[in-house]
């Protein structure tokens, strides 16, 4: 996506209206076909949520062979950390919702701000991760200790990647916001839709994890 | 890349706001219950499955509100809900089983 592109699309002069609010018609197209950003970001979601789909049953079929063993590196997972990494994951997403919010209103300077308060708590996440596992390693609780901490090290860890991309994805939406002048072109919508949408998704499958990894038996 | 509307919808900010809060309260509540407080007071077997649910519960409202599912093509919710489904239900049954 570059700037001439950008610059070449129609500029929106009006406030936005849609489904289900303030605009007329917005219920009916609520029935009909709209989605955030493009539906090809959402065929990417939806491969990716199979594919922890996958993870987390595994992991669940993995408990009910080794009960004892789970209980037992579930007790040993550091709850605080994962409640704290919760908090700043799920605080991220409200920015990423502001920030789309506020771009939509043509107020550039505050969703720039917002995106400045998710980068910020997702460079949290990543340091939390980084003394959480530390902090595992050091007493010798490693991938090679058991089933459970061997599911714990992988399914966090490729977690942790995809809140590595989502960083680098709220840089380039960041980039976009401060070029938005009045309200946003339907491209530039669009890109921001759809880094938000990515974003979502990776605070959506950290609950899944949080819930498996801290907080069940 | 097609889309199928260009036109976007306007949240009020409560509503996000109030979203993040009700998601912040069932995660102090799923903290609680994983502690030896739920277990004394439900069992093992239950906490497993209300924190479960909880889970998915705050899954369903990131979707509905922060992804903005609620406005979104029936196609899209409807994908979505199978996941929480298929995903949940199978988890709960492991759990339970």
């Amino acid at each position: 996506m570059t700037g001439t592109t950008i610059a070449s699309e129609p500029r929106n002069t009006t406030p936005l209206a849609g489904p289900g609010h303030d605009g007329p018609g917005g219920r009916e197209r609520a029935q009909t076909g709209w989605v955030p950003g493009e539906v090809g970001i959402w065929g990417f979601i939806l491969t990716d949520m199979t594919g922890f789909a996958v993870y987390f049953l595994v992991f669940a079929y993995q408990r009910t062979q080794q009960p004892a063993v789970f209980a037992h590196g579930r007790r040993l997972t550091d709850l605080s950390a994962g409640v704290i990494n919760t908090f700043l994951l799920l605080t991220a997403s409200l920015f990423v919702a502001l920030a789309v919010h506020y771009i939509r209103e043509g107020r550039s300077a505050t969703s720039k701000a917002m995106l400045l308060g998710t980068g910020v708590c997702g460079t949290g996440f990543v340091a939390n991760k980084y003394f959480e596992w530390g902090a595992e390693l050091a007493t010798g609780r490693t991938p090679l200790s058991d089933n459970f901490f061997q599911l714990y090290y992988v399914l966090t860890g490729i977690h942790l990647l995809h809140v590595l991309v989502a960083l680098i994805v709220v840089v380039y939406l960041w980039r976009m916001a401060a070029r938005v002048r009045n309200l946003p072109t339907a491209r530039q919508l669009r890109f921001i839709e759809n880094g938000a949408s990515y974003w979502h998704m990776v605070d959506l499958i950290w609950l899944g994890l949080f819930a498996l990894f801290y907080l069940t038996s | 890349m097609t889309t199928a509307n260009l036109r976007p919808p306007t949240t009020s900010v409560n509503y996000i706001v109030g979203a993040w809060a009700l998601l912040m309260a069932l995660t102090f509540l799923a903290w609680w219950l994983g502690g030896e407080h739920g277990v004394a007071t439900l069992g093992l077997k239950a906490v497993d499955a209300v924190i479960l649910v909880l889970a998915f519960g705050k899954m369903a409202v990131v979707s509905h509100v922060f992804m903005e599912q609620r406005l979104a093509a029936p196609w899209l919710r409807a994908s979505f809900a199978v996941w929480y489904l298929v995903v949940g239900g199978g988890l709960v049954a492991l759990y339970l089983g």
